[in-house]
């Protein structure tokens, strides 16, 4: 474990001191793209934190789509130094992180629950983002309560001058975006609205099959996920804007049988599942003088869920109807309510101080409640209501501080510190959080950064499973599974030669206090008590991350490399550290986009990655007769096959007058129809030999999805 | 939560039929030394086994070593345990029977095995302290139509701590009369081990929460009879201690147990009474009654050492939660302490109750009333 880290280390010297060598200042080509190269690298030597890397919305709408649906969660599983977990899923394990330690903002809003579909669809609707930073290291100090990654998604402000919009169909779902000025240069409004139609289909589908059929059985079964983005912005005056928002979003899924007699007695069973998220937020953004603006922001987010089944028998006996009824809800909601004061000082051409106070409240419950009756004839009826819950209230202020100090033309420091409290009427706790970025620009094409950082997370995501359930819940910190605590250092040398951009950054991140799952409750964790089915144990990553990209207009290649190892240690699993579920050795994407003309955009991305770890058996002892027993040793003793699969896309754009325009989107995902191991099992083969057998879902998905734009 | 498990995984199993990927054993693990010591106190720890356990990629059933007594160091406090020269013999598996091996809370004790080309285990734990108990009560806790439940509060003298684990057993004695004639002729004792709190009440029936029964089976004897019986015990950490106190229910069908009220060979019609009704049925007269007594029982406290509890627990979770081997949820696995092997050594001791009466579930009055 030791070991491979400084092996670790000393690669990521090693290809940091290559990079420098030829990290010489190109000659200047003076062609027509020289303004967009140039952007690219003020970006990069403006940047002073390590493993930042930041989005367009026009990149996030471009690339395969799957399902016909562009998906932000699913383009930042493509980047170095994050592994996606299961196929298809909106899991983000960030340098080791367990997937539920990443900070989703929207529009400065954390969210808790960011997909749909049990993670198939993230919450992100591309149509109305402007843009997205995504911190793997060096968070800065205004950032806080997670430990592995930070999403900061803003939408845009809409078009003050014209009204534009668009909508598309897509293989699940159905889009629609508007944006413009409802006050010329004053107000304007960005909408964008999805859903899915897959119950169009599947509604009447059903009822043609339950007439079909023609029997006294009849199935019923709809499922749905929509979500609506609002941003209004409105000018104030030259130095102050208002901005609200809000992202509601939703999932409704609905299933149940039910066997009809003809004496009226029935057997009905159902299940339905709601689950969604709403936030809202208000944001006032001021420029009190040339050197200090600032913005506040008030905001509200809920993500709940309802997961309810009911069984009802009704039949007639001699002496009258009998009937059992049974009804059970299992409900799960956080809400929080809070504010953010943040503020830019710009004291002199230095320094650059940002500052703030943040406080909010945060409410958790869980409660199952459950409803029986039971009537039989001649009896009186029976009735049993109940249930049982957990509730929480908790407060966490925050303050910060940090400085970008521009010691020279080529070093700049940014430090900051970050303190935090979170209490509940079980126990409180605190939190100080230094960090730490430095960056030394050694020519205008070349620099090399670090940072240190720590973090904090009082929020704890209850789930059995790795993928995204209605049943997870989200709980505070209490006695017995306390705060979970984040060191990181990272650094590494970024070299920006003439169209190239080449990063190479090194990590190694401990984490303490992490939460893992104990129980035999897969669907159901927990809703009382929850600490009790965790336990706690720490965390270890490391590892470097190369990141190579060609640009100019018409091309763009990139390449990236993840070479990592994820560890954990949890002595309810094991006295000894063993490696993570997602821990991939190797981590490979090529992305190409090929812009030949202004009607046509091609697209390919081939992903590779070390399979993910599984337990199976290590051992077997034999026993007399032939029996034997299977044995492990440790968990995640094993590795899936290698992941490898190659999406291609292409766009084809039809324009019309006044920049009206129809898209056309083709995707291919898995174009060589290679299936992925996502789980696997000891087996035997034909001779009698133990062998291990992994079993593929996912084949190749073409999909296909029109938009029109205005 | 099980005919939903047993869904999903046939879902599973159906979607995958056509994408098998068969792939590579060979870099899972080597040969080790496998390696089961309980030592417990205050009885004695009557033996424990020793295997030699083979990597997954060979045939199934073909026996490649057998490890021998004389390959096993036992030491109590540093000092070597004698252990029987002959060792009962399964396959690979042997049982060895230690001499004089009754080691007291506190006592150290370690094993080392090597065998074979597996290289050497060993291993060690710590006999962890007597539980103390300060109180047991059981007090009625309801009754509905079909049973009468009552709550058991174990107090601890001092609050439980974090990293403290715990197991309760529950000991249920029912005495079975005979009568013949009017006359008592045979009396006969049942002994029988039962989960603590798996009938809790009607609330706990519909619960899903498969973590509040964890539980193994446990073969340790601590009652006064010597029974050396295997039982469920459930498995507790601090977190489910409220300070020194943990509660369960217990609970007796108020209805009749057919098979036991009446001794074979008697012909009987099936009953028709529903269950839990408090009339006697229409009972053909015979020769033979047989009178169920109240139930005693003795509550017996363990204490586990981290490693034990661990080994326990990763038990229990193999039994009831197949989907770790989905790759949907945390693994499940045979949790280990053995450095260079596998298996488990880890300390136990326990403390037991007198026979405690459950009140008022006794059917033996409503037997009464019919004769």
């Amino acid at each position: 474990m030791r070991s491979s880290k400084y092996i670790t280390i000393c690669l990521a010297a090693v290809f940091a001191t290559a990079a420098s060598i030829c990290a010489q200042e190109p000659e200047r080509r003076d062609t027509l793209d020289t303004s967009y190269v140039t952007a690219v690298k003020e970006k990069m030597r403006n940047t002073t934190q390590t493993g930042l890397m930041r989005l367009d919305g026009e990149k996030l709408r471009g690339g395969v789509a799957v399902f016909g649906t562009p998906d932000i969660i699913k383009q930042l599983q493509l980047l170095p130094g994050v592994a996606a977990g299961n196929e298809l899923m909106s899991g983000l394990y960030v340098h080791g992180g367990d997937g539920a330690d990443n900070l989703f903002l929207l529009d400065g809003v954390p969210l808790y629950n960011i997909s749909h579909f049990g993670g198939f669809f993230s919450s992100f609707n591309t149509d109305v983002v402007d843009n997205l930073d995504f911190y793997k290291s060096g968070f800065p100090a205004r950032y806080g309560g997670r430990l592995s990654s930070v999403v900061d998604v803003e939408t845009s402000e809409g078009n003050m001058k014209k009204w534009h919009g668009g909508a598309s169909l897509g293989l699940i779902d159905g889009r629609l975006h508007i944006e413009g000025p409802v006050w010329k240069d004053r107000t304007s409004v960005n909408f964008g609205l999805r859903r899915s139609w897959m119950d169009v289909i599947t509604i009447p589908a059903i009822a043609y099959a339950n007439r079909r059929n023609g029997d006294n059985t009849k199935a019923r079964g709809s499922y749905a996920m929509w979500d609506f983005n609002g941003r209004i912005t409105h000018k104030i005056d030259e130095h102050n804007k208002l901005n609200a928002t809000i992202y509601w979003g939703e999932d409704n899924l609905r299933a149940g049988i039910k066997e009809l007699d003809e004496d009226n007695s029935y057997m009905d069973m159902g299940i339905r599942t709601i689950w969604g998220t709403l936030a809202g937020s208000l944001a006032w953004e001021s420029k009190y003088s040339d050197k200090l603006k600032g913005k506040l922001l008030t905001y509200y987010t809920r993500s709940s869920s309802d997961v309810g089944y009911t069984f009802d028998i009704n039949y007639t006996g001699d002496n009258g109807t009998n009937r059992m009824y049974f009804n059970d809800d299992n409900i799960c909601a956080v809400r929080d309510g809070g504010f953010k004061y943040d503020l830019d000082w710009y004291p002199n051409s230095s320094h650059h101080v940002r500052f703030g106070a943040a406080a909010a409240m945060h409410g958790y419950k869980t409660v199952r409640e459950y409803q029986q009756r039971n009537t039989f004839e001649g009896l009186d009826p029976e009735e049993n209501n109940g249930g049982e819950g957990d509730r929480y209230l908790s407060w966490e202020p925050a303050a910060y501080i940090e400085d970008e100090f521009f010691i020279s033309y080529n070093f700049t420091i940014n430090a900051g510190l970050r303190a935090s409290v979170f209490g509940t009427k079980l126990k409180s706790w605190g939190s100080l959080e230094p960090r730490a970025a430095l960056k030394w620009l050694i020519t205008n094409t070349a620099c090399v950064k670090l940072s240190y950082t720590r973090m904090s997370q009082y929020a704890h995501l209850v789930s059995a499973m790795y993928i995204d359930l209605p049943t997870n819940s989200w709980m505070p910190s209490v006695p017995g599974a306390g705060p979970m605590v984040s060191d990181q250092i990272a650094g590494g040398i970024y070299l920006t030669p003439g169209h190239f951009k080449i990063n190479v950054e090194g990590w190694y991140k401990t984490m303490n206090g992490m939460l893992a799952y104990n129980g035999a409750n897969a669907f159901y964790p927990p809703l009382v008590n929850w600490e009790k089915s965790f336990t706690t144990g720490r965390g270890e990553s490391y590892g470097m991350e190369l990141e190579a990209t060609y640009s100019e207009p018409k091309i763009e290649l990139s390449a990236y490399y993840t070479l990592s190892w994820s560890w954990r240690e949890f002595e309810a699993y094991s006295m000894f550290p063993f490696l993570d579920h997602n821990d991939n050795r190797h981590k490979v994407n090529l992305v190409a986009t090929w812009r030949p003309n202004k009607k046509w955009n091609v697209f390919a991305n081939w992903n590779y990655h070390s399979g993910n770890r599984i337990t199976i058996p290590s051992h077997v002892i034999h026993y007399e007769e032939g029996s034997s027993s299977m044995l492990y040793q440790a968990p995640y003793n094993a590795k899936l096959p290698d992941y490898h699969r190659l999406d291609i896309g292409v766009d084809y754009r039809i324009f019309f007058k006044e920049g009206r325009m129809l898209n056309i989107n083709l995707s291919i995902y898995n174009a060589y129809n290679h299936l992925n191991a996502s789980f696997a099992m000891l087996d035997t083969d034909n001779d009698g030999n133990y062998i291990g057998m992994a079993y593929g879902l996912v084949p190749i998905i073409p999909t296909i999805s029109v938009g029109y734009k205005f | 939560m099980r005919a939903l498990r047993t869904v999903l995984v046939f879902t599973l199993l159906l979607l995958a039929v056509s994408c098998e990927i068969p792939f590579a054993l060979d870099n899972v693990s080597e040969p080790a030394i496998y390696i089961e010591l309980i030592p417990a106190s205050p009885y004695k720890t009557a033996f424990f086994k020793v295997g030699y356990a083979e990597p997954p990629y060979g045939k199934p059933g073909v026996r490649a070593h057998t490890p021998a007594v004389q390959d096993i160091s036992l030491s109590l406090n540093g000092q070597p345990v004698q252990l029987e020269p002959e060792a009962m013999v399964n396959g690979n598996l042997i049982t060895v029977v230690p001499q004089d091996f009754e080691p007291v809370p506190g006592d150290k004790v370690d094993i080392s095995v090597k065998s074979g080309s597996a290289p050497l285990a060993s291993a060690s734990t710590v006999i962890p302290p007597l539980p103390v108990l300060e109180s047991v009560e059981m007090v009625p806790a309801g009754e509905d139509s079909t049973s009468k439940t009552a709550k058991v509060t174990v107090k601890l003298a001092g609050d439980v701590k974090e990293g403290e684990y715990y197991g309760i057993r529950l000991l249920e004695k029912v005495t079975i009369v005979t009568l013949s004639e009017g006359f008592q002729t045979d009396t006969t004792v049942n002994f029988e081990y039962k989960l603590p709190g798996q009938v809790a009440s009607r609330e706990d029936l519909n619960s899903l929460d498969l973590d509040a029964f964890a539980n193994v089976q446990y073969n340790g004897a601590l009652t006064d009879e010597g029974l050396n019986i295997s039982g469920p015990m459930m498995l507790l950490t601090a977190k489910q201690f409220k300070g020194a106190s943990y509660s369960f229910y217990v609970s007796r069908g108020s209805g009749f147990d057919w098979s036991i009220l009446f001794p074979e060979g008697i012909d009987l019609p099936e009953p028709e009474m529903p269950l839990g009704d408090t009339q006697m049925p229409d009972i053909p007269q015979t020769e033979t009654l047989v009178l169920v007594d109240n139930a005693q029982y003795v509550v017996e406290l363990y204490r586990l050492s981290e490693e034990l509890y661990n080994y326990f627990k990763a038990q229990y979770l193999m039994e009831f939660n197949m989907l770790s081997n989905f790759g949907v949820t945390p693994p499940n696995f045979t949790y280990s302490n053995v450095l260079g092997g596998l298996g488990i050594v880890g300390g136990i001791s326990g403390v037991r109750t007198q026979w405690l009466e459950l009140p008022d579930t006794s059917p033996l009055s409503i037997c009464k009333k019919a004769i």
